[in-house]
């Protein structure tokens, strides 16, 4: 579907989160195996692509999935590579921090929290922030890749990763990546990263906010 | 304060380490690591009518703009082109970021 929209590449992702419900949760079943497309679109191809993900995967229900587009300000090729676009956008950006002006979206309703820490740590911090009020959650499984490597026997270990990222409304997202610091000392040394992207489009929210809406 | 950036770079399998290589010399202090299925791209196949999903990694590293820019500078040359390391980098602004140690962006 996203390459019939005419989407560069897609990429898919194995992933972990939470199904919500109270009885799943006290029975511990409530943690299920996701899948993420990464996918590479211009601003225009996004509302064909959502309309057919309401139509044929019905992602205007709830728990049938999440589709968030993330601001890519600028994107160059690494097979036929032209420094030149890159140097043009940079001093453009310079000249842009001058002026006070940000790149990042304006008026958007949501963000996404992204939290890199060790394995096993990130349902951890799942679990804090929904304790906290903020809800879902899916952890990517990765690894790192420290500036710092370890060796053992001339042999480079990689410790082993999670991605933890989570929709938040804008206005609640530095409270999460406050929640996430304190909680997993991260002024430490590679003890983790957390960072707020801001989404441009969302789908797949709507029927709770709809429902508070309502209320 | 200048504004910082997720570097998102997709890598053939295996390409990962000469690419972070090149990142650290840049400036990068780190960079995150996942594996993923190709689901479309430059080097899609075909056997017998079915399509064969290759495997990439992407990365992911934070920096702020100087280092954005060195970062990509160092991949984005005819080297790098040749040797078929990645496909594409894609920058992302980011608005709040904490985590690194030295507190240059905390």
């Amino acid at each position: 579907m996203l390459l019939a929209a005419g989407a560069h590449a897609a990429s898919c992702v194995l992933a972990s989160g939470t199904m919500p419900g109270h009885l799943l949760q006290t029975l511990a079943l409530d943690s299920v195996e996701k899948e993420v497309i990464i996918s590479f679109v211009s601003e225009e191809q996004v509302p064909p692509i959502f309309e057919e993900l309401v139509k044929k995967h019905l992602f205007d229900k709830t728990n049938t999935g999440i589709a968030i587009t993330l601001p890519m300000v600028a994107s160059f090729s690494m097979l036929e590579p032209s420094p030149e676009k890159l140097e043009e956008y940079f001093s453009q950006q310079a000249e842009r921090v001058l002026r006070g002006e940000e790149d990042l979206p304006k008026k958007k309703s949501h963000a996404l929290a992204m939290l890199i820490t060790d394995k096993d740590q990130a349902v951890y911090a799942m679990e804090l922030a929904q304790a906290h009020g903020f809800r879902g959650g899916t952890i990517l499984r990765a690894h790192g890749s420290a500036a710092s490597l370890h060796k053992v026997l001339d042999m480079v270990i990689e410790p082993e990763k999670e991605l933890l990222v989570i929709v938040t409304p804008k206005e609640r997202g530095k409270e999460l990546l406050e929640l996430f610091r304190e909680a997993l000392n991260l002024e430490a040394a590679n003890t983790g990263i957390t960072a707020l992207i801001d989404v441009c489009e969302i789908l797949g929210l709507s029927s709770l906010s709809d429902k508070l809406e309502a209320k | 304060m200048s504004p910082h950036y997720l570097l998102f770079i997709r890598t053939f399998q295996g390409q990962s380490e000469p690419i972070l290589e090149l990142a650290r010399k840049a400036g990068a202090k780190g960079a995150t690591v996942l594996h993923s299925r190709m689901k479309a791209g430059p080097l899609k196949h075909s056997f017998l009518g079915l399509d064969i999903a290759n495997e990439e990694e992407l990365l992911l590293i934070f920096a702020d703009s100087a280092t954005a820019q060195a970062v990509c500078r160092s991949l984005l040359n005819e080297e790098v082109a040749q040797a078929e390391l990645g496909s594409r980098i894609y920058l992302m602004p980011v608005r709040v970021i904490h985590g690194f140690a030295d507190g240059l962006f905390s």
